[in-house]
């Protein structure tokens, strides 16, 4: 009874034999060992992916030599203006006279439907370019109340929005001033 | 009709072969895994959908939340080229920087003290930079328009570009803290466009998709 028998034939008894124990399998079921290590490649994919910074390119216009070069004139009705200000506040314009300026959030629905919308006017009376972007010219204007994550938002929008001339301008005293009356500027006064 | 017996396969799969695949992949991932190295001034980039890679060879001009600037170059062939070529251009403006301050340059990751500093700051290890900015005492490249040192920084870079490389627009790079005012960053483009630096990167993190 207490032996243990490792020979797997050869059982004694006629009927009632010995109690066999069963030869126990040198097998390992790595199955859960596959599935920890495949847990772990994951974990070390997406942190190796996550971490890499990225970078955007930005071009900031020469300063002119001539002094008496002007810029050429760009037509009011192509103009959409952006303000950054404090607080994750964008106001925005069209045209080149201060007004009227709404408030939107850096959002697809609030900015991005700003700027479609907008290019869309512009693809309405000047068309597109040859290569079939919008004319659209964006102005971005940053108050010093702005942050950065701002810029690169609206950087990024720009992009995105496949919107090719923009310039980053620094606010006019008007501006400031529709800014402060709640978006509507007095000239009158 | 004969009876056939059919021979019920086992149900068992080896999975040695398959954890072996798996722990090389794991091991290769670890090894070429690089963590972001602990940094003297964390600073938390904006995101963005720009997918351009961010190049070794490249000189980082960052501006922390507090809007302080600091200076970090990809290369250490090139840190010895740049304080050269800063040494070089400020002819003692900055005080003495001798050659020993000039050669422990090539260790110090980043520039976060005015040049005046520089000879004590190089001796100094990541770890005890790092304390320093904890306790404040990290006072950044300064570059208001009375002592532009952030500027002299610039051109030097702008010059060993141009004489090594012919390069007319150095790769320079911006790192921004998402929440860093604004006006930091505008004064960094300012100084970039005094000394005919026009075109540069920002750096960003990729966009988490989710966020949106």
């Amino acid at each position: 009874m207490a032996d243990i028998d490792t020979s797997s034939g050869g059982g004694h008894g006629k009927h009632k034999g010995g109690v066999r124990s069963k030869k126990l399998s040198t097998r390992v079921d790595l199955t859960p060992m596959v599935d920890l290590a495949f847990l772990l490649i994951s974990f070390f994919m997406l942190t190796t992916q996550l971490s890499k910074s990225v970078a955007m390119d930005l071009a900031m216009p020469k300063k002119p030599d001539n002094v008496e070069v002007k810029p050429e004139p760009v037509a009011g009705s192509k103009v959409l203006n952006l303000i950054a200000d404090k607080d994750d506040v964008l106001w925005y314009y069209p045209d080149v006279v201060v007004g009227g300026l709404k408030k939107t959030e850096y959002t697809p629905s609030g900015l991005r439907q700003v700027i479609l919308k907008r290019q869309a006017e512009v693809k309405a009376k000047w068309g597109l370019d040859n290569d079939g972007d919008s004319k659209m010219v964006v102005l971005i204007k940053l108050t010093d109340d702005a942050n950065y994550k701002n810029m690169v938002d609206i950087l990024d929008e720009m992009e995105l929005t496949k919107t090719k001339i923009y310039a980053i301008q620094d606010v006019n005293d008007l501006e400031l001033e529709a800014i402060k009356n709640g978006g509507n500027a007095n000239i009158s006064e | 009709m004969p009876k056939f017996k059919v021979k019920r396969g086992s149900t068992w799969v080896d999975m040695t072969a398959m954890c072996d695949v798996s722990f090389l992949l794991l091991t290769f991932f670890i090894l070429t895994a690089k963590f972001r190295p602990a940094e003297i001034v964390p600073i938390t980039t904006p995101t963005s959908r720009a997918e351009n890679a961010v190049a070794e060879d490249m000189v980082t001009f960052s501006i922390d939340k507090d809007g302080k600037a600091y200076m970090a170059i990809g290369k250490p062939e090139r840190k010895t080229q740049i304080i050269e070529k800063l040494v070089s251009l400020s002819q003692n403006k900055y005080g003495n920087i001798d050659e020993n301050t000039q050669k422990l340059f090539t260790r110090l990751e980043l520039v976060g003290v005015p040049i005046q500093q520089l000879p004590q700051a190089v001796k100094r290890s990541t770890a005890e930079l790092t304390e320093m900015r904890v306790a404040g005492q990290l006072s950044g490249i300064p570059m208001d328009s009375t002592n532009n040192q952030l500027g002299d920084w610039v051109q030097a870079v702008r010059y060993v570009y141009a004489e090594t490389d012919k390069l007319s627009n150095p790769p320079v790079a911006i790192k921004g803290d998402r929440a860093s005012n604004i006006k930091g960053i505008k004064r960094l483009i300012e100084i970039f466009k005094e000394k005919d630096v026009y075109k540069y990167k920002l750096v960003t993190s990729l966009e988490n998709k989710v966020e949106k």
